[in-house]
């Protein structure tokens, strides 16, 4: 195995070869993956524009060409302002924190999905990233080390080989925190990964096009970042409603902008577009369980998605302005998310410390919502309608990071047969690989990346869960209430071809709820798609 | 004799007050930084059984070094010699202060035994932290995938550190193997000079030179990341396990980032 150590210092170095190079006899192996296809970054195609000399890939394109004067510069002034309370309040104590505690033990090494996944290839450790920022950190704004020099700093170099570099760095970590989990000190490098993508967007305009021009900006003008505008969304709500007819004979209203209800619910709009069983489940549950509730067509109010709390909390705090200013004038009296695990940590966890006082108004899940309508008995459920084995994958943001942990457990307990967890599951659950944006992030030639490295792990995980039923020729149901998961399962089904090789297909939780209503005809269709 | 004594009576009282002085700074830095963004991880252990849960946690981690035990087993036999040892050293510090004032106030109040436990307490905590800190830097000089993170003042500190424990541990072996003197020593201290100070502490160059350096040490450990434990406070209960609901930041503070220069974060909507 290929076990070459790069030292900080090699990420100033010039070079025309990436520094690591992903190799498939590297990558940790997954049973019952016999073949799988072959790597081929391409990095011929992209080398002649762009830094492609990090690990041969790209999330967002560095051009290779800048000026590096100007460009040390603009890094210094944001490295200032990520450590200033006034531009950073949001996360100066914990960034200081973390920067100042590590106690570079690497216990948290091993925890780290991308890490294992890539066949240890060290700047993918979690303290890898955090210990260059240490480094410049100390070096250029503490007083120790502008006297001691780089015997307190250890060594560093800024110039733009390293800023291009580590910009694509803050793109090979998934935030999901799992580090964290086990680090001694408290550390969290997830938090050192955001903070660098922050610098780097808030100060430097550099930041993947898809979270940012086609994600949280197209979301501030048009509604959506999936470009929906709210005419398009109101055409597609008519036509979930028809949608819910043809498929199990109901008619079902989904409200629309309906002041002082319960609950204004929030999707990730891409479930209208990519899975509108979704959206559809839902409206089915609250409609008999009597819930009052409203979807908003107003911009932004019908995209929960906020990106931002991934790598911009300026575009974050603008989100969650608009949200809860919407639900205010909706008047309703709480914020319910959908099946989305990034949003649900923005709104249920993150938003809380942004919103001002008098606009505070309570959000949830809707997993605890679901919850606590099966638990009051509302439904008539009959979990042999789901009678096909189903693993469960936990998103990190709703686990993890918001602590919902039991909701889903309980409810598909209660509507299905055969549920089987994955290993490890709940608060030390691997992530999807698609986190902190890369579902969504298919430029240049990262899908490979994300596929053969930051998924790995799950692919291995599902497999496992399904070992025993691989040979069977039934469907297996992965369930990830969550979109982004969603979208990362499917390719990664997709890529691997496993509802080919083993009929495993994946979906949401509110579509198994409705699937177990005993005077429903079968609401789910499993085709894989 | 006289420095001697310069080092057995002032530098330990300086020592002390530097440490103190120099962590209230360090502390009073993190604390007064504004509330930050919720970014709790689960299990918080408060949410699952109070106060008292968050303790045991806490502490089972602080005593055990749980999270390294389990996951990086071969560190842990050297990362828990050097801090077993240092948690043996402070309830060594502790009998001590006990046996000191003890006689002060009454003398031959506390039995014989007394002695004999703050010897082997005493000496146990010197080899654990002799082994552990020397261990750990033979593998922080010879691991590359160690090396990457080292700077050279993180071999100075552990070094430091088993320079401190080695003067320690032989003057307890060649001056002074009950470990009466640093009884006597810390009787004197808090008595500001009531009682007298042991002769080998102002005359012995051993004990002089491990007095010094651990005066040294003491000053020291302010100003690196070797006061990580009152760091940790922060880290695990200020953040990881910080959900106190229904509070707004300071959303009043003006920014300077590029992106959005002089608006008000209250003020962020398109
Ligand atoms: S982040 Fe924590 S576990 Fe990882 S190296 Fe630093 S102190 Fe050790
Ligand atoms: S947050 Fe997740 S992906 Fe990022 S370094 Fe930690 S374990 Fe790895």
């Amino acid at each position: 195995m290929n076990r070459k150590v790069v030292r900080i210092t090699d990420l100033s170095k010039p070079s025309d070869e990436p520094l690591v190079r992903i190799a498939q006899e590297d990558l940790m192996p997954v049973p019952h993956l016999e073949e799988e296809p072959e790597l081929n970054p391409n990095i011929e195609k992209y080398k002649e524009n762009y830094d492609v000399t990090l690990d041969g890939y790209l999330a967002i394109g560095v051009p290779k060409e800048v000026e590096e004067k100007a460009l040390v510069e603009r890094f210094l002034n944001g490295l200032r302002k990520l450590f200033s309370k006034n531009d950073n309040w949001t996360f100066l104590q914990p960034l200081a924190l973390y920067t100042d505690y590590c106690a570079k033990c690497r216990t948290c090494v091993d925890a780290c999905p991308i890490y294992i996944s890539s066949g240890r290839k060290n700047i993918y450790e979690p303290p890898f990233r955090a210990e260059i920022l240490r480094r410049l950190y100390r070096k250029y704004l503490t007083s120790s080390g502008k006297t001691f020099g780089s015997f307190v700093t250890g060594e560093v170099e800024l110039n733009a080989n390293l800023i291009r570099r580590l910009a694509e760095l803050s793109y090979r970590c998934t935030i999901c925190r799992r580090c964290a989990q086990i680090c001694p000190m408290g550390v969290d490098n997830g938090l050192i990964t955001h903070e660098l993508r922050k610098l780097f967007s808030q100060e430097l305009g550099i930041h993947p096009k898809e979270l940012h021009d086609k994600g949280t900006v197209q979301q501030l003008k048009v509604g959506s970042s999936t470009g929906m505008n709210p005419d398009a969304f109101k055409g597609l709500v008519s036509f979930m409603e028809e949608d819910i007819k043809d498929r199990i004979g109901l008619d079902v209203k989904m409200p629309l902008d309906e002041k002082g209800v319960d609950y204004l619910v929030i999707h990730n709009a891409g479930e209208f577009l990519s899975w509108p069983e979704n959206p559809e489940a839902f409206a089915v549950i609250f409609e008999r369980a009597g819930v009052s509730w409203t979807l908003s067509s107003e911009q932004v109010g019908y995209d929960a998605v906020n990106y931002g709390v991934w790598y911009n909390d300026l575009q974050l705090t603008k989100l969650i302005n608009r949200t809860f200013e919407i639900a205010n004038k909706l008047d309703v009296k709480e914020i319910i998310i959908g099946e989305c695990g990034h949003a649900t940590k923005a709104y249920y966890v993150v938003a809380e410390r942004i919103v001002p006082s008098d606009k505070k108004i309570p959000v949830k899940s809707c997993l605890q919502i679901f919850d606590e309508i099966i638990n009051s008995g509302k439904l008539d459920l009959d979990p042999s309608r789901n009678d096909f084995p189903i693993t469960l994958h936990d998103p990190c943001n709703m686990v993890r990071l918001s602590g919902i942990v039991e909701p889903q457990r309980r409810i598909l307990r209660k509507c299905t047969k055969d549920f089987r967890e994955m290993n490890p599951n709940k608060e030390m659950n691997y992530c999807c690989g698609g986190g902190s944006g890369f579902a969504i992030m298919p430029s240049y030639n990262f899908n490979e990346w994300k596929m053969k490295v930051s998924g790995r792990m799950k692919v291995k995980q599902i497999l496992s869960a399904f070992s025993d039923v691989l040979d069977r020729d039934v469907v297996k149901y992965v369930c990830a209430p969550c979109s982004n998961c969603k979208g990362q399962i499917r390719d990664l089904i997709r890529y691997y071809d496993l509802w080919k090789k083993y009929k495993i297909t994946y979906g949401g939780l509110a579509e198994l709820i409705v699937n177990a209503m005993p005077d429903i005809p079968g609401f789910l269709e499993f085709e894989f798609h | 004799m006289l420095i001697g004594l310069l080092v057995a009576k002032y530098f330990s009282y300086l020592a002390v007050v530097i440490f103190a002085i120099v962590s209230i700074i360090k502390v009073s830095r993190y604390a007064s930084m504004p509330l930050h963004l919720r970014w709790e991880l689960y299990p918080v252990p408060h949410e699952e059984g109070g106060l008292p849960k968050e303790l045991k946690e806490m502490f089972t981690e602080m005593l055990t070094m749980k999270r390294i035990f389990e996951n990086r087993r071969g560190l842990w036999y050297f990362a828990y010699a050097y801090h077993g040892g240092i948690y043996l050293i402070l309830l060594w510090a502790v009998l001590l202060l006990i046996g000191g004032v003890s006689d002060l106030l009454a003398p031959g109040a506390l039995p014989g035994g007394y002695q004999y436990l703050i010897a082997v307490v005493g000496g146990l905590g010197m080899i654990s932290i002799t082994v552990g800190t020397l261990a750990l830097l033979i593998q922080r000089l010879t691991d590359e995938e160690y090396k990457v993170y080292n700077a050279p003042v993180d071999y100075l500190n552990l070094l430091f550190a088993f320079i401190v424990a080695l003067t320690g541990l032989l003057s307890w072996i060649l001056v002074d193997p009950m470990l009466i003197s640093p009884r006597e020593y810390i009787a004197s201290l808090i008595s500001f000079g009531a009682s007298n100070l042991p002769a080998v502490v102002v005359s012995n160059p051993l004990v002089i030179l491990h007095l010094a350096l651990l005066e040294l040490f003491i000053a020291y450990v302010p100003f690196t990341r070797m006061l990580h434990f009152f760091g940790k406070y922060f880290m695990y209960h200020k953040i990881m396990w910080d959900t106190q609901p229904g509070l707004t930041g300071d959303i009043d503070y003006e920014i300077s980032w590029e992106q959005e220069k002089g608006k008000k974060w209250r003020d962020l909507y398109e």
